[in-house]
């Protein structure tokens, strides 16, 4: 009698291929959160039960966003292809009318996780900077030197009404590692392009 | 194992839902391999070779002669110890929880750890692992309890 049958060896590895799949794929699929033993990452594991992959330390701008003092010198700069360029406080920011989105931060490396997030839409911005309808956006942050220090708005991304600059995460001010004081986001966009630590939207 | 081998043809032939299998096996064959040669022609320095070459065949050579021996020998060693009931089942726990060995093996080491990161690699590595093998084990003892019991019903009636 053999050890194990040709098929049973298929089955085995049919199962096998089953249980990593169950053990791990709660790290983006809210269903199977539970059974998410396995995985690298969990979806409410992190600074504000939220998962981060650069954190501000890491990103070299700690100095710049820990601190209210920091935050009070921050300034969020509008320019480019404008009638009148802007540079906003966090006061000031938080002074514009306020909106909410459900969204998650999917990132490339297979945990996803989502939040509601509050803040200005970029559209706003673009508007009382006098924009042009079908601007594009570059989104820079105060990280330097990185692949992802800056990402590119399309003309539809940047009217969306989902696209914020988020100063808040399920009620909360944004942690460090969450891209204090602003950070980027918007629908169907890659985590790493929902750039954090905004300081100036280039508009073009 | 050679009484199995013995009773297929020499040449088997293929059924058509295997033959469809296998076209859309090698079509995603060849559409992986212009992915590869894209991205190859697409680096901006100099062609990495050396770690190219490495990735392709590093985890092939790996397999071939360092771990597939080392689980031909345990399965010999284990043949000769347990009883022809309980080897399947133990044969398929052992695939099942070397896969999962396998894919903890990064949190169990730790790597891609970042000290100012405690999202990255949460909770307690060997514990997660040890609870989902103690499950799987506890599948493989279910089917072997079955297997003893179906097996004594048989020579009852024989």
């Amino acid at each position: 009698m053999p050890t194990l049958t040709r098929r049973g060896f298929l089955g085995a590895v049919a199962v096998a291929s089953a249980v990593v799949t169950v053990t791990t794929v709660g790290q983006t699929l809210p269903l199977l959160r539970r059974l998410n033993l396995l995985g690298p990452r969990r979806s409410t594991v992190g600074p504000q039960d939220f998962p981060v992959n650069q954190t501000a330390d890491g990103a070299g701008v700690i100095d710049q966003v820990s601190s209210d003092a920091a935050v009070a010198d921050f300034r969020l700069t509008v320019a480019g292809r404008v009638e009148r360029e802007l540079e906003l406080t966090f006061a000031e920011l938080a002074a514009m009318p306020q909106h909410e989105a459900e969204l998650p931060i999917a990132c490339v490396e297979g945990w996803s996780a989502g939040a509601r997030w509050r803040g200005v839409r970029v559209r706003d911005l673009l508007a009382a900077a006098g924009a042009r309808d079908d601007a594009e956006v570059r989104v820079v942050s105060l990280q330097q030197d990185s692949l992802y220090s800056s990402s590119v708005l399309n003309r539809f991304q940047a009217r969306d009404e989902l696209t914020l600059l988020a100063m808040e995460i399920n009620g909360e001010p944004l942690h460090p590692d969450h891209g204090r004081p602003v950070r980027l986001i918007g629908a169907n966009r890659p985590g790493v392009q929902q750039t954090k630590w905004v300081t100036r939207l280039e508009v073009r | 194992m050679s009484a199995e081998d013995d009773d297929e043809p020499a040449e088997p032939s293929l059924s058509a839902s295997a033959k469809v299998v296998a076209t859309a096996g090698w079509l995603v064959v060849v559409v992986g391999a212009l992915g590869a040669s894209g991205r190859i022609t697409h680096f901006a320095g100099a062609i990495p070779w050396r770690s190219l070459a490495l990735w392709m065949v590093g985890p092939a050579a790996l397999h071939d002669l360092v771990i597939a021996p080392i689980i031909t020998l345990i399965g010999i060693g284990l043949a000769r110890l347990v009883p022809s009931l309980v080897r399947g089942p133990m044969a398929a726990g052992l695939i099942v929880s070397g896969a999962l060995v396998a894919i903890s093996w990064p949190r169990l080491g730790a790597y891609g750890a970042l000290p100012d990161n405690s999202s990255i690699l949460p909770g307690d590595a060997p514990a997660d692992l040890l609870r989902v093998l103690a499950g799987v084990w506890v599948v493989v003892v279910g089917l072997v309890v079955a297997r003893v019991i179906r097996a004594r019903r048989t020579a009852a009636v024989s």
